[in-house]
């Protein structure tokens, strides 16, 4: 019984520039629920913030092509007129950044900043939006609330400014929360405070939640299913605990053997060779597969497709499944163990 | 509690940086206690971790080591000589002994300047003998880089490339010590575990001595033998890095507990700490870590209530044996019970009030 609340298929998204068109996503198709969590992980490039921007109508239209389909409820949304995007953005999805610092306006208060919120979209009193603001700040944690929302952003701390963020986005009651490298920015102990926090908002108000990281440990620990991104494309989704726990595509394996762990030792870590491709000049056929250890002949011929093997667990390799474990520990070779000039 | 004979120590070393109020009528109205009474020491070809959260003083205490900033008090000691007060020649000679990599690579290195000439640069300012361009030939292929790329500006190289370019700039003089301030954290994960296998076969090469700092304690349990807990600017905890994960520190507690561990892994029960790391211009009384202890709280039983010592008195850094010290009056035994300790603190509005400063 899935209960879907956004729905990406086949998401192309061009960028046109001087060394020509940038495919930084290209035939992506996902799926975030009411209630639960999706992470999306990826290194730099990838293609995972620009999705959300594209789902969220933030591209300039004058640089950026986007095709395919984004739905929210059913509804498209990159074919909604933009005045409707207007009750989109903000009424039923909220979305935070990584630098809360750039988010906020400097020289106005941050009670009045949420209320201002309040105040776009709805008819509603002075007074009354700025009740809901100091609420808003009372239920994202913050002590004092009605203190706090007197203040200007750089009186706050980054956990503070982050947890204001996330009452401004979730003010107009959302019922989708796009969270881009919530936690990037703060130290080890307020990242675990705000990631408790979006979890707790999760559970109680039934929010669905789609994180964006590059850190595989921030997605392992609140996530309820998992995508992996490289190169503009999904390679791996599935249930968080599946895709951590039995990953099968090379680059899931590489990425998970590169982490040094909090409790390991000093024994060497397996890094992926090479740079990711170019995103003017991707490789034919899989885009990991000059830096994929399993490479065949067949990887160049055409981009493997996303397929389910196992109960919602789906990856883009075409590497038989008889054994991929047993490979996993036994790379073939290693095509060059260094980065590669750009 | 220090080693027979440490590369490079430091004792009771403290900056504290004036606050000013005013432009034409400046006057110091206090000082931001940035590093108090740090006391390290590290054994040539070892790696020491400085691992602590942001204003925790970790990166100035490696700027004094380096002798890029001047301690308020305190000294640094390299093998056994004070380097803190030497200057001109003496202290040329000192930087070609410490050198430092830093975590932006792109803000390090001169945009104007080719590889070559940013690697061959300390060659150049301290008159080393020899073919120039040989040695720097040499040392971009130590860290992985073809000489043929030396001729490229750092904008041309990604991020783990300029990281490269970093390191063998401060290979170049043979330095006996480098500082690594966040080698790693501008990196995505698939470059950080290059550059974390190049310090580690640098190393070996070479025996040279490390000062890793970090807020990433997977990086610093990765690279370091020993590893330091800082926490707004004094030492909280030492031990050898085989042993932090049985921690004795309240905060080192929290800190494992709240770094993310490797995906798969089973998830411990995290110490949600309450509020934010204090201000270091006023730092609390007693143990600076009081007003966040889940600890404190377990003693008296009471989400509000402190034990007074940890209020009024700083605990000093106790040698426990086996390489292990701690500043806490009343180290961890369990950490079973700092996690409800924590989490009870949290719902009680007045710590959450007083912490979130």
């Amino acid at each position: 019984m899935s209960d879907v609340l956004l729905e990406i298929e086949n998401l192309h998204v061009t960028f046109a520039s001087p060394h020509g068109p940038i495919r930084a996503v290209d035939g992506l198709s996902l799926r975030a629920e009411r209630g639960a969590t999706l992470g999306v992980v990826g290194e730099s490039g990838s293609g995972k913030s620009v999705t959300f921007l594209a789902a969220m109508r933030l591209l300039d239209p004058a640089t950026a092509t986007v095709s395919g389909r984004i739905r929210l409820d059913g509804v498209d949304l990159l074919t909604l007129p933009s005045r409707e995007m207007q009750t989109v953005r903000g009424p039923r999805i909220g979305m935070i950044f990584q630098d809360p610092l750039a988010a906020l306006h400097p020289l106005l208060r941050v009670g009045d900043q949420i209320s201002e919120t309040l105040r776009a979209h709805g008819d509603i009193s002075r007074r009354d939006a700025s009740d809901r603001a100091v609420a808003a700040l009372r239920r994202v944690g913050i002590p004092s609330p009605d203190e706090r929302a007197r203040q200007y952003p750089h009186e706050l701390s980054g956990g503070m400014r982050q947890r204001v963020m996330i009452a401004m986005a979730l003010v107009l009651e959302p019922e989708l929360l796009i969270a881009d490298e919530p936690t990037t920015a703060l130290d080890t102990t307020v990242e675990a405070q705000i990631l408790a926090l979006i979890d707790d908002l999760r559970t109680r108000i039934g929010l669905g939640v789609v994180l964006i990281s590059h850190s595989l440990a921030t997605v392992s620990q609140v996530a309820d299913t998992v995508a992996v991104m490289y190169a503009g494309r999904a390679i791996e989704r599935g249930p968080c605990s599946d895709v951590f726990g039995q990953p099968q595509h090379p680059y899931t394996w590489g990425l998970l053997d590169s982490l040094p762990a909090v409790d390991g030792g000093h024994e060497s870590l397996t890094p992926i060779p090479g740079a990711p491709p170019s995103l003017a000049d991707l490789p034919p056929g899989c885009r990991f597969g000059p830096r994929c250890g399993y490479r065949m002949p067949a990887c160049g011929e055409r981009v493997p497709d996303l397929v389910e093997r196992h109960a919602g667990h789906a990856d883009a390799c075409i590497l038989p499944m008889d054994g991929r474990e047993g490979l996993r520990r036994a790379p073939i070779a290693h095509p060059a163990n260094s980065e590669p000039a750009p | 509690m220090t080693d027979p004979a440490p590369l490079i120590a430091t004792e009771g070393l403290t900056k504290r940086f004036p606050v000013t109020r005013g432009i034409l009528f400046a006057h110091t109205v206090g000082a931001v206690h940035a590093v108090e009474d740090v006391h390290l020491a590290v054994r040539r070809g070892r790696t020491l971790g400085i691992v602590g959260e942001s204003g925790s003083g970790k990166s100035t205490t490696g700027r004094m080591i380096a002798r890029l900033i001047d301690p308020t008090a305190g000294t640094v000691l390299l093998e056994g000589t004070d380097i803190t007060r030497v200057g001109g020649a003496e202290l040329r000679v000192l930087r070609r002994r410490i050198q430092m990599v830093f975590q932006d690579p792109t803000g390090a290195l001169n945009p104007r300047h080719t590889a070559n000439q940013i690697v061959g640069a300390p060659l150049r300012v301290h008159h080393v003998a020899g073919n120039r361009a040989v040695r720097v030939a040499a040392l971009l292929e130590q860290v992985g880089l073809s000489p043929d790329l030396g001729d490229r500006y750092p904008h041309e190289f990604s991020g783990g490339q300029r990281q490269r370019i970093g390191i063998a700039r401060a290979l170049a003089l043979e330095p006996d010590l480098i500082v690594l301030d966040e080698p790693v954290s501008a990196l995505d994960v698939s470059v950080q575990a290059h550059i974390l296998n190049l310090l580690t076969d640098l190393q070996r090469a070479h025996g040279m001595t490390y000062i890793v700092i970090s807020h990433d304690l997977g990086v610093i349990r990765h690279l370091a033998d020993e590893v330091a807990v800082m926490y707004l600017g004094r030492i909280v905890e030492r031990a050898p890095a085989a042993s932090i994960a049985a921690p004795f520190h309240p905060y080192t507690a929290a800190l494992l507990t709240a770094a993310p561990g490797r995906p798969g892994a089973a998830h411990r029960r995290r110490i949600l700490l309450p509020g934010d790391p204090p201000s270091p211009i006023t730092p609390p009384s007693g143990c600076a870590f009081h007003p966040r202890c889940p600890k404190a709280r377990v003693i008296s039983g009471d989400p509000n209530v402190v034990p007074e010592r940890c209020r009024t008195d700083a605990p000093p850094l106790d040698n426990l044996g086996r390489g292990r010290s701690v500043a806490c009056w009343s180290p961890v035994a369990t950490t079973d019970d700092l996690v409800g300790a924590a989490e009870a603190m949290s719902a009680a509005p007045d710590i959450a009030r007083a912490t979130s400063d």
